[in-house]
């Protein structure tokens, strides 16, 4: 049983894998915007690759955190939420704008 | 619709319906908290305090299509925080504390993913107009270009 999960587990990461939504920015323009490699991230994360998902997008296990912590904040009210949301908040913006940086000095801007 | 990019579709369509649901509950919940049979003392929480912290922070996952859906969540989380601002201050009392602070939290998401999909924007503008949409369908040319 343990391992029909798993295929299946397997099967769906691969039906992920080849449905991913495609960028307009990367398709028309033939450069990244700043949220290009969530997905795949996402997906090397589903399959347990921290390293290969921190390479790929680092801001994602903070979205994900951000998400997580929004949910918690909206069912159990906590009274510092707002603060810690905001501050979750910023440190993600400040990622992604550090990583879309390096982005452009180390020329991985441009993809065919 | 051809010709426009099913991801855009798709996200502004999700977002249309998150804030309907969202806002259509909330007034809902207002309208049955402040019924005249209620006592005066008793707090409520703020109407759209919710829809505006989440909407703010949707905002900045939408900022990276062209910044479009984050462009229109970004602007209405900041009208519904401005609109229960405007609530509160004018008879503070009534609402709880708590989700004032959450409207506050989510006006400060809301004006960060603004103004970043707003720069977005204009650097795709900056870069359409430097280059032209010929010169950007083929990248080997934008490599020639920049050297």
């Amino acid at each position: 049983m343990i391992i029909g999960l798993l295929s299946w587990y397997n099967h769906a990461l691969q039906f992920l894998e080849a449905h991913l939504l495609t960028c307009p920015s990367r398709k028309y323009l033939h450069i990244q915007c700043p949220g290009c490699g969530l997905q795949r991230s996402f997906i090397a994360l589903l399959r347990g690759d921290f390293r290969t998902s921190f390479i790929l997008y680092p801001a994602t296990v903070p979205i994900l955190l951000l998400m997580g912590f929004l949910l918690l904040h909206l069912r159990y009210r906590y009274a510092a939420g707002p603060l810690l949301l905001r501050g979750i908040y910023l440190f993600c913006v400040a990622i992604i704008l550090i990583q879309y940086i390096y982005k452009i000095a180390s020329q991985q801007l441009i993809v065919s | 619709m051809v010709g426009v990019p099913p991801t855009i579709i798709f996200l502004f369509h999700d977002a249309v319906l998150f804030y309907l649901l969202v806002c259509k509950t909330n007034r809902y919940m207002e309208n049955s908290y402040q019924s005249p049979l209620q006592s005066p003392g008793s707090q409520s929480p703020l109407p759209n305090a919710t829809a505006a912290l989440v909407l703010g922070i949707i905002g900045i996952l939408g900022c990276f299509c062209y910044g479009v859906p984050g462009l229109i969540c970004a602007i209405i989380a900041l009208v519904l925080a401005n609109k229960d601002i405007r609530l509160y201050n004018a008879n503070p009392s009534y609402y709880t504390p708590g989700s004032f602070a959450n409207v506050k939290a989510g006006k400060i998401c809301a004006i960060i993913a603004l103004s970043l999909s707003c720069l977005y924007i204009i650097c795709a503008i900056i870069v359409i107009a430097m280059f032209g949409f010929a010169v950007l369908s083929n990248p080997q040319e934008i490599i020639n270009q920049m050297r």
